[in-house]
């Protein structure tokens, strides 16, 4: 249970670092950077201290702190996967937007 | 102008010029829109004198409708009627579709394989699996939008002025068959449906592209994609 516990934080500040460059360099805005940076301390708290999780699920009157983490996660992949399907067909319906604006211009500098 | 004919096309250089020197016997303009194809698709076409569009990458069967129907606009033509370009539409045919257009006071009509026609009784040349893919596809049509169509497929269609005006193609896949009947519930436009023959051979039915074949994986992306329509916009 140490070697998870030291494997997973090592991971946690792996990404806590990357996030903090990514912003550093313009690629997120403040906003994203600190809902990651807090979702991550969260995750590495939790994983140090698994029995402050029991309080959650009592207070939910869900059996174990655990499976409170487990739902929670479950729902937020389920979310992100179908915002990430939204986003992306609205990139392609931009970029279809994108490609027929050239597509009618060349046809119109041709004549 | 009075019609214009709006072909979609990707890599079709066999057969595309054969398709558009018909298409022009029935029709005012040709209008191609080359979706960013890597073989002389645009050039043939143009030689056998349809006006080109291209895509410089290929976007996908529905927005090359889309950006067909964008330009056919600009002419405010009285009909337009839009057909595949890999031979499985007869230009001959263009004249029935137009007929409702004129005589009957429909606003789109489609060429379908199937109307009057039981498995048993298709035409020799749809294979079984097409006919079954079609049939699930037009129960999909009823349960999402509520109109009934023998052929939901179809890519023989033929629009007045005031359907092309209201219909807006959001779909960028094969899925754009399907979001026409979408566009026609939601824009009160009267429909109606003529029989065609579909001519399958050997090449249509041999794609390599398989975005452009109605197999299973592409009939469950179509599916999948005609559900994110019906609640995205």
């Amino acid at each position: 249970m140490i070697l998870f516990k030291i494997l997973f934080l090592f991971f946690v500040l792996i990404i806590l670092i990357r996030l903090g460059k990514r912003f550093k360099k313009k690629q997120i805005i403040l906003t994203n950077f600190l809902i990651w940076f807090f979702f991550w301390l969260i995750a590495g708290t939790i994983v140090i201290y698994p029995e402050s999780t029991n309080y959650l699920a009592r207070l939910l009157g869900v059996g174990r702190g655990v499976d409170v983490i487990v739902y929670f996660s479950l729902a937020a992949i389920f979310y992100f996967i179908f915002y990430f399907t939204v986003r992306l067909h609205i990139m392609d319906n931009r970029i279809a937007k994108i490609v027929r604006t050239i597509s009618l211009k060349e046809e119109k500098d041709e004549n | 102008m009075n019609i214009i004919v709006v072909i979609p096309a990707y890599n079709e250089e066999k057969v595309i010029g054969d398709v558009v020197r018909a298409a022009v016997k029935e029709s005012s303009l040709v209008i191609v829109v080359d979706d960013g194809s890597t073989d002389r698709t645009g050039q043939i076409a143009a030689e056998a004198g349809a006006k080109i569009y291209r895509h410089t990458i290929n976007l996908g069967l529905g927005a090359t409708l889309a950006t067909g129907l964008m330009v056919a606009r600009k002419y405010h033509p009285k009909i337009v009627v839009t057909m595949d370009a890999d031979g499985q539409h007869r230009a001959q045919d263009i004249p029935l579709l137009i007929k409702p257009l004129e005589d009957s006071g429909a606003d789109f009509v489609v060429g379908s394989r199937f109307l009057g026609k039981s498995f048993k009784q298709r035409d020799e040349s749809v294979p079984a699996i097409r006919w079954f893919y079609n049939s699930f596809a037009n129960l999909l049509i009823y349960v999402l939008f509520g109109i009934k169509t023998t052929d939901s497929q179809s890519g023989l269609r033929a629009l007045n002025a005031k359907a092309l005006e209201k219909i807006n193609i959001q779909s960028r896949e094969m899925e754009v068959s399907s979001e026409f009947f979408k566009e026609v519930k939601n824009n009160h436009l009267r429909l109606e449906e003529v029989s065609i023959e579909g001519i399958y051979t050997k090449y249509s039915l041999s794609k390599s592209d398989p975005s452009k074949t109605q197999n299973l994986s592409t009939g469950i992306r179509t599916f999948f994609n005609l559900f994110l329509h019906k609640f995205i916009k």
